[in-house]
């Protein structure tokens, strides 16, 4: 019997190595891609220019049933949403997608537990809803910058700007021609998009978005330089 | 020497140089005539780029600037020989001239591509970067000249989201090579400029074409190797005008330009387009350029308008008379003088009609001749929009009728020519396009009354002379691009083509590189007076886009080709795996073996990643229900911990999709499909899902969530009995088995199933933990001789054991009684997709069958696809072909599936023809598993 301890691998992982990028752990074991250079000189391409993340270490779950919505407002209270409008559910976000389907998007870590409470909370009032955990089959990219959605819009046709798309709002759309979905999460007054799509076109839709965004003078940055920029918007109040 | 902002083509004509290019069928000198991008007579090539208007590129260092369409050189072409042979060749000619002998037609056209045509393309030009960009507004204004930029300041300070698309470098329109005006004109569309730039919600586009409209809502544009697809609400074209050119003899040699032409030279590039200048013109516009020329220091030679004294009210009329430039009024140019430039100009008094009086000529000397003539509007985009146009003859030129609500036409477009009418036109459209879209109020009435009063007292400025007569028709050129003379317009019409659609597909005028921009009216004009028709009668030829040159490969923008790729795809390349595309994946072929693969899973044991399966969880109730319905075979009683293979089909009874479904909990059910089908079949199950099958059931496409690989071989068991606790006996997981467990440490579902043949266990775990399984799997498999297998290898096994693979196999037509999977299909059922056709199929029997074949000893392997022939009447005819082949190292004998006439596929070892490579291969019909057809070592 094997004692190691699984490594989880995010779906950039490879990419991201090649790239220079030092790990580290977080979640439930996701390796993920801590820096690549200086982590000020990463938080100020964020700033400044355009800087992309893997962030697929992110929780995700999809609850699906008629009783879903019912389900979420018994655990958390969640308020009636439109279709790709979200709210807060414990330590994430939860995301509209159809009249019977939600997506969950947890800190790395949470997405097991999130599901074990909406799963009680449906069982308890007798609802009959799915919920899986979706966390392996997705790759998630964060990207940033003051003129990021300018840069969007070179990849898929949808508005983005931020009344067409305001902040935390996710929309199913084509993106570099794969199928993704797009959620504008800003970090304070930093406008971020982040796109979740299959895990199997990660790489692609990496490279595609690192092409695209050479004008733009994009820069991969690694989970320290993200987690500072948030941390440094939340503390200023934003 | 160029200057900072310099075009090639304003260098060039600084240097003198004034021969740029050779026309197209001919082969005469051509100069610099329009420079605002429309005419053909500066295309060049630059570098590997062809067909570069020389007027619009700016100068770059080291830029290498070629001719095109000439040899030896530009300067003495010897293509230009041809015109000698002009008489020959009359307007489609070559419809006539080369259809016979038809096998000469290669060296005809060798011969042709090379005295015609424009730039080279370099097949070997490496890909240039082009990317594209969305953009959405309410109001997108397609013109930065004046009217465009007052449209855009209105509709902006109404609060509309606004797009301004200018062709050029800056804004402005004509104003910017317009000379000197009054301050109080200057001023007001100065600050409605800088007024823009102050707005938030409108976005300019400079350096960018606008390509075309399509449907209600979406427009095209370019800009350099970008392409911009725009989502908008209402349009305003504001696309000005060309200036018209004048049909007289040798109207096309270097040193004849148009008006607008020399000003943009003279005022942004400070460049005189000659020493001694005569101006013809119709309006006062000829008269600003004889100004500006005498003001920059150029000999006006003399100003020759058609139009009598009394109807110039040209500004610069009395100084420019006082200075002393010849004036003569009611004349017109006849023709122009000289070899490669021209060295004079004949004019004559006008007389009625087209006419002149020959007695009246004269000869000027002159090398510059301006023609400033009047103007066409340019209403491509506004037929692309679905506007109307109609012949105004008042003003001689063709307007905007019929506007659909979307669309507002304004300034030149719109046959407005005075600067104040055109800034409030466009302030008038602005507001009235957003007020259309719900944004800001409606414009007002009275301003609106006044706009219609200013535009019917607007002087007509242009002429509605179409040619000068005098001279030779056959050197009075219509259309630039194609080299089409009058004389070619009036022979094509003699020939019957007398409509405009059927006169430009024979003669050719209009379809080159201007698209019309320069010789449509004239066309139409000619036309007109040939078949004595009123100009609307004529009609006009059919806008389509795109409106400017773009490349392919602005169109294809960035190069985007989605791939999926494996959590195991960097490991397959890290050891010697050969990368292979199936549909969207990219899956390993093999490691270097493929043979010695298939020997290990038969002898040992062997590892492949199947990762790419599709794989679908179903949870609810109604599980059974749907798959009842949707897979050919029963499904009811599948108890949990076992798993059944189906097929499913659609409901004309054509086989769509195959895998395993296992029953994993009481109402939990884990679905495999085929890598291409996973979509598909996800789509297809949630349609009739949605369409109320199956109770309660949610259905969730997890194939990207699990990763799988298949452990197969005798000694598979071993392996995996090292890494995991789940009990592994064949009596407490048998084949077709399901388990949960945990395997190195992962959290797995094992599966007992296999298309190899062998004892195998599928083992799906969540993705993330892919590289730690397979290398956990690959470390165990050490002693037991385990090698990792590719595709190449899992193909040759299966075919061992006789299993199609549906898409490969099979086809559209494909049902799966021919396929020879009765044995799945099970009538007695209630009902299931397919059910009706495959009743019948099954009551009349199959005309095609799917059937296994062994080739003859010795023979060669055929290929896949190959044909099965079979003499009938002497002939030979193609009854079947071959879908899968390979020479089976387990076997030593070559074995393949095929699809043959049910009579001859359904005797065993019935003997049939290969049709390989010209010669003839028997072979014959196998039925059932080539290997291990009792399947005992998969159960033991």
């Amino acid at each position: 019997m094997s004692a190691t301890k699984p490594a989880l691998l995010t779906p950039l992982y490879g990419v991201t190595k090649g790239l220079g990028a030092r790990f580290v752990e977080i979640g439930d074991g996701w390796l993920i891609a801590d820096a690549y250079t200086e982590s000020a000189s990463e938080q100020a391409a964020a700033r400044d220019r355009l800087a992309i993340a893997d962030v697929s270490a992110d929780g995700n779950l999809r609850i699906e049933g008629a009783d879903a919505e019912t389900t979420l407002r018994a655990a958390y209270g969640l308020p009636a949403l439109a279709i790709g409008e979200s709210a807060t559910v414990g330590n994430g976000r939860c995301y509209r997608l159809r009249a019977d389907l939600f997506s969950v998007i947890t800190a790395p870590g949470d997405e097991e537990s999130t599901a074990g409470a909406i799963e009680s909370a449906a069982q308890s009032a007798g609802h009959r809803i799915t919920v899986t955990v979706m966390t392996h089959g997705q790759a998630s990219v964060r990207i940033i910058g003051p003129r990021v959605a300018e840069f969007m819009s070179k990849l898929c046709g949808l508005d983005f700007s931020p009344a067409a798309f305001p902040d935390g709002v996710a929309k199913r759309t084509s993106f570099a021609k794969t199928a993704q979905l797009v959620v504008r999460r800003d970090i304070g007054q930093l406008p971020a998009f982040t796109v979740v799509g299959a895990r199997s076109s990660a790489a692609y839709v990496w490279e595609t978005i690192l092409e695209a965004g050479e004008e733009y003078g994009i820069t991969p940055i690694g989970h320290d330089a993200l987690s500072k920029i948030a941390a440094d918007s939340t503390e200023r109040g934003t | 020497m160029a200057h900072e902002g310099d075009t090639i083509g304003s260098a060039l004509a600084a240097s003198g140089v004034r021969v740029i290019s050779r026309s197209f069928k001919y082969h005469r000198p051509r100069g610099l005539l329009c420079c605002s991008g429309h005419c053909p007579n500066c295309l060049v090539q630059i570098g590997d780029e062809p067909n570069v208007r020389a007027c619009m590129r700016p100068v770059e260092e080291g830029i290498q600037v070629r001719s095109q369409n000439a040899w030896p050189s530009l300067r003495f072409d010897l293509l230009s020989l041809s015109r000698f042979a002009s008489r020959f060749m009359p307007a489609g000619f070559y419809y006539k001239t080369f259809i016979r002998p038809k096998w000469l037609w290669p060296f005809y056209e060798h011969v042709l591509r090379h005295a015609a045509g424009l730039g080279v393309v370099d097949p070997k030009t490496p890909r240039g970067k082009y990317d594209k960009r969305y953009l959405h507004a309410d109001i997108v204004v397609a013109g930065g000249g004046p009217a465009g930029i007052s449209a855009a300041h209105a509709a902006g300070k109404s609060g509309a989201r606004v797009l301004l698309i200018d062709e050029n470098a800056e804004l402005g329109g004509h104003l910017r090579f317009a000379g000197a005006r009054p301050d109080s004109e200057t001023a007001a569309v100065e600050r409605l400029r800088s007024g823009l730039a102050g707005m938030d919600n409108v976005e300019v586009l400079t350096n960018t074409s606008v390509l075309g409209w399509y449907r209600k809502d979406w427009l095209a544009a370019k800009s350099g190797n970008r392409l911009f697809k725009v989502r908008l609400g209402s349009l305003v074209a504001a696309t000005g005008a060309f200036e018209r050119p004048l049909q007289f003899e040798n109207n096309d040699l270097p040193g004849v330009m148009l008006g607008g032409a020399v000003r943009r030279l003279l005022h942004q590039f400070g460049v005189a387009a000659g020493r001694r200048a005569l101006v013809a013109t119709a309006n006062d516009d000829g008269w600003d350029v004889a100004s500006d020329l005498r003001a920059a220091g150029v000999e006006v030679a003399a100003i020759v308008d058609e139009r009598p004294a009394e109807a110039c009210a040209s500004p610069h009329g009395e100084a420019l008379v006082a200075q002393g430039v010849p004036v003569h009024y009611e004349h017109t140019v006849v023709k122009a003088v000289g070899g490669k430039g021209v060295t004079a100009a004949i004019i004559a008094q006008t007389a009625s009609g087209d006419g002149v009086d020959k007695g009246t000529c004269k000869t000027i000397n002159c090398d510059l001749l301006v023609v400033s003539v009047g103007w066409t509007p340019d209403t491509d985009l506004t037929h692309l929009a679905g506007g109307k146009t109609r012949y105004d003859a008042d003003h001689a030129e063709m307007l905007p009728t019929e506007l659909p609500s979307h669309l507002h036409v304004v300034g030149r477009a719109a046959g407005t020519h005075e600067l104040a009418t055109q800034l409030l036109e466009g302030a008038i459209a602005g507001r009235g396009a957003a007020h259309r879209l719900g944004i800001g109020p409606p414009p007002d009435a009275a301003q609106a009354a006044e706009l219609q009063r200013l535009k019917s007292s607007e002087p007509r400025r242009s002429s509605p002379r179409v040619s000068v007569p005098g001279g030779m028709p056959k050197k009075r050129f219509v259309c630039l691009c194609e080299d089409v003379t009058e004389e070619d317009i009036l022979a094509t019409i003699a020939e019957g083509f007398d409509s405009m659609q059927l006169l430009k597909r024979y003669s050719t005028v209009s379809m080159g590189p201007c698209q019309g921009k320069m010789c449509s009216m004239a066309a139409i004009q000619m036309c007109a007076r040939a078949t004595e028709r009123s100009i609307p009668d004529t009609g006009t030829t059919t806008s389509r886009p795109p409106a400017t040159p773009v490349s392919l490969g602005t169109l294809a923008g960035q190069d985007m080709e989605p791939v999926q790729l494996g959590a195991l795809h960097d490991w397959h390349l890290a050891n010697g795996g050969k990368p292979m595309v199936a549909g969207r994946w990219i899956r390993a072929e093999h490691y270097g073996d493929a043979i010695a693969e298939v020997k290990a899973v038969r002898d040992a044991v062997g590892l492949i990643d199947v990762s790419s399966l599709g794989k679908l969880r179903l949870t609810g109730p109604g599980v059974p229900d749907l798959l009842q319905r949707v897979y050919i075979n029963k499904w009811r009683k599948l108890g949990v911990g076992q798993a059944r293979y189906g097929v499913m089909c659609n409901d004309e009874g054509i086989v769509l999709d195959d895998g395993v479904c296992a029953r994993v909990g009481e109402q939990e059910w884990y679905m495999s499909t085929t890598s291409s089908g996973a979509t598909g079949m996800y789509d297809w199950m949630q349609w009739w899902i949605q369409s109320g099958w199956g109770e309660g059931l949610h259905l969730t496409n997890v194939t990207e969530a699990f990763a799988a690989m298949n452990l197969a071989g005798p000694r598979a068991r071993e392996v995996l009995g090292d890494l995991t606790d789940v009990d592994l006996s064949n009596e407490a997981f048998p084949y077709m088995g399901v388990r949960s467990g945990v395997v190195a440490g992962v959290p797995c579902q094992l599966l007992r199933i296999g298309f190899t043949g062998e004892l195998s266990y599928e083992i799906h775990c969540p993705s993330g933990y892919t590289v730690h399984l397979w290398e956990a799997l690959i470390a165990a498999g050490q002693p037991h001789g385990i090698k990792p297998f590719g595709v190449e290898a899992q193909r040759v096994l299966r075919l061992e054991k006789g299993h199609s693979i549906v898409g490969h196999d099979t086809d559209g037509l494909t049902d799966p009684i021919m396929a020879n999977m009765e044995w799945a299909v099970k009538l007695d059922k209630s009902d299931f997709l397919g059910m009706r056709h495959l009743s019948r199929v099954a009551e009349h029997g199959p005309h095609q069958r799917l059937v296994g074949f062994k080739v003859s000893s010795g023979g060669a392997k055929p290929e896949e696809g190959m044909q099965i022939v079979a003499a009938s009447n002497g002939k030979r005819e193609v009854i079947g072909w071959i879908t899968s082949c390979r020479l089976s190292p387990t076997l030593g004998e070559i074995i393949g599936l095929c699809w043959l006439p049910a009579e001859l596929g359904d005797r065993e070892g019935a003997e049939f023809t290969i049709h390989v490579d010209g010669r003839s291969q028997s072979a014959r019909v196998w039925h059932g598993a080539f290997y291990d057809p009792e399947g005992k070592r998969l159960r033991t």
